[in-house]
Parts: C-alpha cells; structure tokens; sequence
C-alpha cells in the first residue's frame, strides 16, 4: 500500500482552488407556451468547495433534469450556474456524471473503460495508465481488469463507473442515484465504500438521491427539494463525525434528529403535491418517527 | 513458591502411595475419568501424589499460580469461586470423587479463579497439571474424551460462562475413523444433503467420498486459526462446532454455528485465498468428513460439467451464507481441458460445435431429417399421393445426383455442377459485400444523424417495399452483360436489409453511453466511433444474417431471368427441359448452400462481438 500511496497521482486528488457550484436563479420548463411546465423556478445553491452535498427530494421533483444542467446536457431558460466563477456551458470532464443507470460501454473491458476518458483525450500515456492501475486497486476490481461490464456484479459495476469517473480527476462529481436498484446489502456497502473514497479524495461530491438513510449517511450539507417546481426547500448541515461507519451513524443521536427532521420537511413537500394529501406519505412518516422513537426508547 | 498459600506443616502427612490399584479405583469413580482405560489409568496413577489437610488448610488462594488439580480422596474442601469467574453458584463443598482446581488444565489461565479452604481433615490427590496434559497428548483417544469431559463438568457442575471454558487442548488428539463400506454409503448420502454437492451424480459422490477422511474433534478443540495454510474442505456429520470468519475477511456475520451437513473451511477452494478466513472451534463433539480441496479439484477437472456447477453452489453458498464480499468468494475454475481462458472466437465456434456434438441435439436434428426424408419418399413413391406423384422421388433425385454419369448432364461427377454453385456462391459474395459496405454505414448515419435521415429515409422507405422482381427490367436497361444486372438485383435485397437494421440498432443504444462518453471528454466522431459502430454492432450482425438469407432468394430470382449459369439457372432451365430431378438437386444445394453462408456469418458476428458472446453465450454456460 505504501507504494502505491507514493504512486499515488498527484491528479487523482483534489485541487485545492477549485470546485465551487454557484447555481443561480435557475429556471427550465418543458413544452411552450401554453402547455409549458416549469420544472425548476428560481432555483439557487451552492454546492461548496470539497464538500459533499447531497439533494433529497420527492421522486419526480426535477432532480434529474437539475443534473442534466449541471452536466451541461441542457441549457436552462433563465438564471446562471457557474463552476468557479465561469459559465458552465458544456458537458466537461471538470464536472463528471455518475448516471443512475450503469452505463458502462458493454463493449469494453473493465479496464478499457477506466481508460476511455483519457483514450479519448490523446492521454493514453505510462501517467494514465499507472493511475488506472491504482484506481482499479482502489475500487477492488483489479482481478477483474479484463472482465466485460455484464460479467460484474452490480456493486462491481458501480465501482468501475466511479473508477472512469474519477481517472479524469473531475472538479466536481456528480451522482444521479448510482445505487439505484442494488439491492438492499450492497447498497450499505457501496454507502460506506462511497463515503471513503470520498474522505480519502476530498473532492466536491454532488449526490441525488431519493434515499433518506443514504442522503444523511452520506451528506456534510443536505439540500432538501421542494416539489415541482423545483427550488431548494432547506438545507442541513449534518455535522456527524468523519470517517463514518453504518454502525456509528445509525446507532447516533444526532443521525436520528437529522433524520426525523428532514423526513418531516420531506413530507410536507409530499403532502403538498397531491391535493387532498397524500395518507400514504402521511402514514409513513407517522410509521417511521413512531418507529424512530421506540428505538430511542429502547436505548 | 507453588504451594505459597500452604505452610509447610499443612502438609501433615505425604503418605507413600498405597498401591497404584487404589488409586486407580479412585480416578475411576470421577465424572472426568471414568471411561478412560485401565491402563491410561494406571500412567495417571502415576502422576498423582496423595496429601492430608487440616481443617482451616487454605489449598490455593485467589490469584495463585494454577499448576495442580485435585481429586477429594476423604474429607471436605470448600471451593469458593471468585466473582471474577463469571460463575453462578459461587459456593461448593466437594465430597470424595470430586475434582477441583481444573484451572491448571484451562487455556489462558494460569491463575486460580477459586479459594478452596479444608473444612474437615481432609485426604486429597494432587496431580500436575502440566504433566497430566503431556501424558493425554501422548494417548489422544484417552486424552481428548478426559478433556471434553473437563470442560463439561466445569461448565456443568460449575455453570462458568463457556467463555472461560477454554480446556486445553490435545495437540494431534484428532481420531481418525476408519472408512468402511457402509460408511461410504453414509457418506454419499451425507454429500447429498449439503448445499454444494446436491446436484451431483451418486458415481461422482462415491469417488468424492474415497477423497474423505473422517476424523472427530472434541470441546473446545481449534480444528484451524486464521492465517493456517488452507488446504482441506470440512462437513459436518455430527456435533457443533462455531465457524468465526477474521475481521479482515469482510463478512457481515462473523460467527456462524455448524450443524450437520454445513460445508466449512471452503478457503481451500478460493482463487488467492492461500490462508484460513475464519477460526473453527469444536463446540460439541463433532464428526467431520475432510477432503483436500487439491485432490476435489483434481477430480473435478474429470467432469468438468459438474464441477463448474458444484463451484458455482459453493461461491453461492460462501456469498449467501456467509455474507463474504463477492470479490473475495471467487472460487478456483475448473480448468477445463486443454483450454484455460473463455474460449474465444473461432474457438468459441468449436467449443460450441463440440458441446453440441455431445448434447441430445443432433440426434433431433437427424431425427428431424429422417423424418421429412421418410414422408419424401412414402408420399411420393410408396402412398403416390395425389399432388405428390407427379414430383421426382427421393430415389430418383439421389440416384441422379450420384450418378458418374447422370442422365440429364448433371451429377456431383460433373464439373458443370460445381460451375454453377461457384457462379452463384461469387455472385451472392459481391452483392452481399457490396450490401454491406454501403448498406452498413447508411444505417448508421441514418440512425445518428436527425437531418441526415429527414432527407434520406422517405426515399429509403418509398424503394425499399419494391420487390425485387419489379427491378428486374430497370436491372437489365441499365447494366450490360447477363453478370453485372443479376448481381445489383441480388445486392439491392439484402441492401435494404442491412440499412434497416444498422438504423434500428443506433437507435436502440442506450443514451447514458453517448453521454457518459461526451462527459468524458470524446468529441462527436469519437462517440460515433467508440459508442454508435460498436453499440449497432448486436443489430448489425442481425441483419446481416437477414441480408444474407436475402441475397439467395433474390439470386435465384435474378438468376431465373437472366442468366446462363447459377443454381437458380439450373432449376429454371430444368423446368423448360422437363429434367424434374435436376430441379430437386440444384433446390437441395442451394438450401445447403445458403446455409453454410448464413453461418459463417455468425462465425464472423461472434468473433467481432466478444463482448456479447460472453454475456449471451457463456453466461448461459
């Protein structure tokens, strides 16, 4: 391991600068005139400086199509996001995403597709290639260099992709639910993994999800999503300690005031969004503080 | 120093030993060694020294230095635990039998958890403990069953936490028991009920059960540590023991109890895994069947089939029931003969022809041509069928076909017959090369670029329902020659097919890759290179299969029109010249024929998607 730390790029790790998202009065709707819909209105954050921030929402709250302009896929009607003061205009390597769904080229090996970024670049260089050899170790696929995408497992998968991402030692990453649909074992793992690498790198994270438990798992700032239009509802700081740990956060007083108070706003915004309110939303957050505070009791 | 607590006059009387008999009767009325052998006995005898007490005499004391253990001759002793130990009755009086100060045979505690005060006078025998475990590692089967016994008294009599229980252990105190027939048979059943081996035939079990040995382990006993060389798989066949896989292993549930038919110590069959995991303790008595996970795999490589299935069960198991991280839980493959690696391309051909060789399928497939062959024959010639007499019989047509010298010119013996499978088989070539190359990128540009396709694709869709048939007299207005118009006919079918097919599979990528590789810094023609050609490619194949099937039917087409050579040339001319079995030979061939091309176009297909065939055709491996 001590050789590899020395061998340890100086571009795989943070820029010390670098890596603020300013978002600014953001709108974008789809459709015109009359049966345009807003999606996003006079949206604003910031997404600071080496820090993980992590958005909730309700499902279908806009939070995809905020990462798509992040990313620069799309162009928002109004307002401004900056990336250290200049204009994002384009999808960049400086900001990587990590989609929902895996896309990893199939085609590829395992490493081809770590080696893609800087293969497509003109950097095909020894540099690349030891930093791709690290990485692989980092993320635990090393026996698994030469393997085709459909012959990981998801969790597997999910490593690889933040490999690529991070070989191209992005500015900002940027994460749309990446732990989407593993199942509920490698999930946890892939939060504590996630949140090591994060620790180790420090570099500024962007993290979407719709997964509380993940959000506060993870999060040193938590952006909690109004419903469509999307605005920034309320932010959290969450102040647990670092390195976390599954069992240390769940077993935690303050994971739990988090918790119980990012669920309520939650569900107001959910209650909201169906007229007449929604009793299943209700139902849960009753079930769950219920639930919460017979654990309290019970310690 | 090792009596601290007893001053010398204490030991009022070390009388001689009286004959080794009495002593020997006396050991026998104790719980730990009443099933040990006369003569095992007789050597422990030996050991022990008889000593009086007074009333008031302190034995040991809390703390002291644990060497020996004592066996109440006559007398009373009270024995007081120390809160320390965990015990629940803190307070006993021993009588003549019992035996007391067994710190002296614990692991890990050298120090007296209990006080024992003579409270009538009292005569004791007093064993070194040191020297007591010497002699039971000399004698193993004695050795282990005193020891387990040991262990149960204290935990019993004592009812100390079984934390503490630790009793030393025997070293190579292992039984080993003899494997007879019978207990083959036990075994093969035994086999059957464990995860891994469920699936497997009763011949392999019975070969799997001569690997085994059996051996059992007592309390307390460490059957591995973590970090020991790896070598040997376990399974239970009776008792308990507790497997506790080592922090570094990654596992969720560290501790895990063995029952009957649990399968353990599987590290022997990792990749990379050279060291134990885990740690395995006997808990009770146990039986267990070992096998070197070399020799397993030895014999698996005879049968490979099952094999990968039974190292599949066990990866399963190990990631399942064990909760290990997956990257850890990758069991050694089953080499396969003379192939190490995923069999790749034209390898992969081979690999499936002989699978297919050895599989049911074939008998299917001839069983299949048996058939229609039959029904040939008794329709035509043997029933005379109303529609079907007027057709050549199966006889006829081979009859002609083999003949030196057939009877309407052409025969396998006849060059002529080969000219003509040349003369289509170089016609389809060019077409369907031709087909390709142009018919492959305009899918592609049609399914990549919108303006690109807003101008081509009306017309591409208004040509394309055009049968073939219908160019027929365009084809021979425009090209000179009988060669050049057949050729375009043939190409302008499977054209279509191929462009159509290219588009649907552009448009069939995902668009996360064209993203993900924007993101990544490609520009467009490295996302039309790297993610378009290579994400088509499954649809491409597919339609150049299609193109393929294409261009023969519309040779033959072609052929019957124009043209003085071709199998589509033979049939229609045979027609005109009424030689019915010609039609039937230059038929079969072209069914041959065509074929053979469609296959070698998969051959192709599976050589340049290696990605695929791993996913599609050895995933279902």
């Amino acid at each position: 391991m001590a050789a590899l730390d020395n061998q340890v790029p100086s571009a795989v790790k943070a820029r010390a600068d670098a890596g603020e998202i300013q978002v600014t009065n953001v709108s974008r709707s789809y459709g015109v005139a009359r049966f345009a819909k807003d999606v996003v209105r006079d949206c604003s954050f910031t997404i600071e400086r080496h820090k993980l921030t992590v958005m909730i929402g309700p499902s279908g709250c806009g939070k995809t199509t905020l990462i798509r302009m992040l990313a620069g896929f799309e162009k928002p009607n109004a307002g401004s996001i900056t990336l250290d003061g200049k204009p994002v205009t384009g999808p960049n390597k400086d900001r990587l995403v990590v989609f929902q769904e895996t896309a990893l080229f199939p085609w590829m090996t395992t490493y081809e597709n770590i080696m893609y970024g800087p293969r497509a670049r003109g950097e095909d260089s020894q540099h690349a290639r030891d930093q791709a050899k690290f990485l692989l170790d980092k993320v635990g696929l090393t026996g698994f260099r030469d393997k085709y995408p459909p012959q990981l497992s998801g969790g597997m998968q999910r490593r690889a992709e933040l490999a690529r991402a991070m070989i191209n030692n992005p500015v900002v990453m940027i994460l749309d639910e990446p732990f989407r649909g593993l199942d509920a074992m490698s999930k946890e793992l892939m939060w504590e993994y996630y949140a090591g690498l994060y620790e180790e790198f420090r570099r500024t994270n962007f993290f979407v999800t719709t997964d509380i438990d993940e959000a506060i798992f993870l999060a040193d700032r938590l952006l909690i999503m109004s419903n469509i239009p999307t605005r920034v509802r309320a932010v959290i700081e969450v102040d647990l300690p670092r390195p976390r740990r599954l069992a240390d956060i769940f077993d935690s007083e303050r994971a739990n005031e988090v918790k119980i108070q990012a669920l309520s706003l939650l569900h107001e915004e959910a209650m909201k969004s169906f007229t007449g309110g929604s009793k299943a939303a209700a139902d849960f957050v009753e079930a769950y503080s219920k639930r919460m505070g017979k654990a309290k009791a019970g310690a | 120093m090792r009596r601290a607590a007893l001053s010398a006059q204490n030991i009022s009387s070390v009388r001689s030993l009286t004959s080794t008999e009495d002593v020997v009767a006396l050991l026998k009325t104790t719980a730990p060694f009443q099933q040990a052998s006369e003569d095992a006995l007789r050597r422990i005898a030996a050991l022990a020294r008889r000593e009086s007490y007074a009333p008031g005499d302190v034995l040991y004391r809390l703390g002291d230095a644990a060497d020996d253990l004592y066996i109440m001759v006559s007398g009373r002793v009270d024995h007081a635990l120390g809160t320390g130990s965990g015990a629940r009755t803190l307070n006993q009086t021993m009588k003549p039998g019992d035996v007391f100060g067994w710190s002296a045979l614990m692991k890990d505690q050298y120090r007296r958890l209990a006080q024992a005060t003579c409270t009538e006078r009292a005569e004791l025998l007093r064993i070194d403990g040191h020297a007591l475990v010497g002699l039971l590692e000399a004698d193993p089967a004695t050795g282990g069953a005193v020891l387990s016994r040991f262990s149960t008294l204290i935990t019993q009599d004592f009812t100390l936490p079984e934390e503490l229980v630790h009793v030393l252990s025997v070293a190579k105190r292992v039984e080993q028991v003899p494997l007879t027939r019978a207990s083959m048979d036990d075994l093969v059943l035994l086999l059957k009920k464990t995860m891994p081996f469920q699936v497997v035939s009763d011949e392999m079990l019975r070969r799997v059960a001569k690997l085994s040995r059996r051996e059992r382990y007592h309390p307390g006993e460490i059957i591995y540590r973590v970090g020991d060389q790896s070598d040997d798989i376990f399974i239970m066949v009776s008792g308990k023991v507790e497997h506790a896989l080592g922090l570094g292993s990654g596992a969720r549930t560290l501790n895990q109890t063995m029952n009957e038919g649990d399968v353990f110590g599987w590290a022997a069959l990792l990749k990379d895994q050279p060291a134990r995991l885990a740690s395995t303790t006997c808990l009770e008595k146990a039986e267990v069947i070992r096998m070197a996970g070399n020799d397993l795999i030895r014999l698996f490589e005879s049968d490979p089939a099952t094999g990968d299935v039974v190292m599949s069960r066990f990866a399963t198991m190990i990631t399942r029931d064990f909760t290990l991280p997956e990257e850890l839980a990758q069991v050694l493959k089953i080499p396969k003969r003379g192939e190490e690696a995923p069999p790749t391309g034209l390898g992969l051909t081979m690999y499936r022809m002989a699978l297919w060789v050895k599989s049911p399928w074939p008998y299917l497939m001839v069983a299949g041509f048996g058939l229609f062959l039959a029904f040939w024959y008794l329709a035509v010639e043997v029933w005379q069928l109303p529609r079907f007499k007027e057709m050549p019989g199966i006889t006829t047509v081979v009859k002609e076909w083999l003949n030196p010298d057939p009877t309407y010119g052409l025969s396998v013996y006849t060059s002529e017959y080969y000219q003509h499978i040349w003369v289509s088989v170089r016609r389809v070539a060019i077409a369907f090369l031709l087909a390709t190359g142009l018919g492959v990128p305009l899918g592609l540009f049609l399914g990549w670029s919108r303006n690109f396709r807003e101008y081509v694709f009306p017309v591409f869709e208004t040509l394309r329902p055009i049968p073939i048939l219908a160019w027929v007299p365009l084809a021979i207005i425009m090209f000179t020659g009988s060669e050049t118009p057949v050729i375009y006919l043939t190409f302008l079918a499977s054209f279509f097919a191929t462009a159509l097919n290219t588009m649907l599979g552009v448009e069939s990528i995902d668009e996360s890759y064209t993203r993900a590789a924007y993101c990544l810094g490609a520009n467009k023609w490295q996302v039309f290179g790297h993610v378009i050609v290579p994400g088509a490619m499954p649809f491409i194949f597919t339609g150049l299969q299609i193109s393929v099937g294409v261009a023969w039917f519309s040779l033959v087409a072609a052929e019957m029109v124009s043209g003085q050579y071709g199998l589509g040339y033979v049939i229609n001319s045979s027609y005109m010249m009424v030689r019915y079995p010609t039609i039937v030979i230059g038929m079969v061939t072209l069914g041959a024929v065509g074929y053979t091309t469609s296959a070698l176009v998969r051959i192709v297909g599976d050589y340049m998607m290696q990605w695929r065939v791993r996913e599609l055709a050895l995933g279902a491996r």
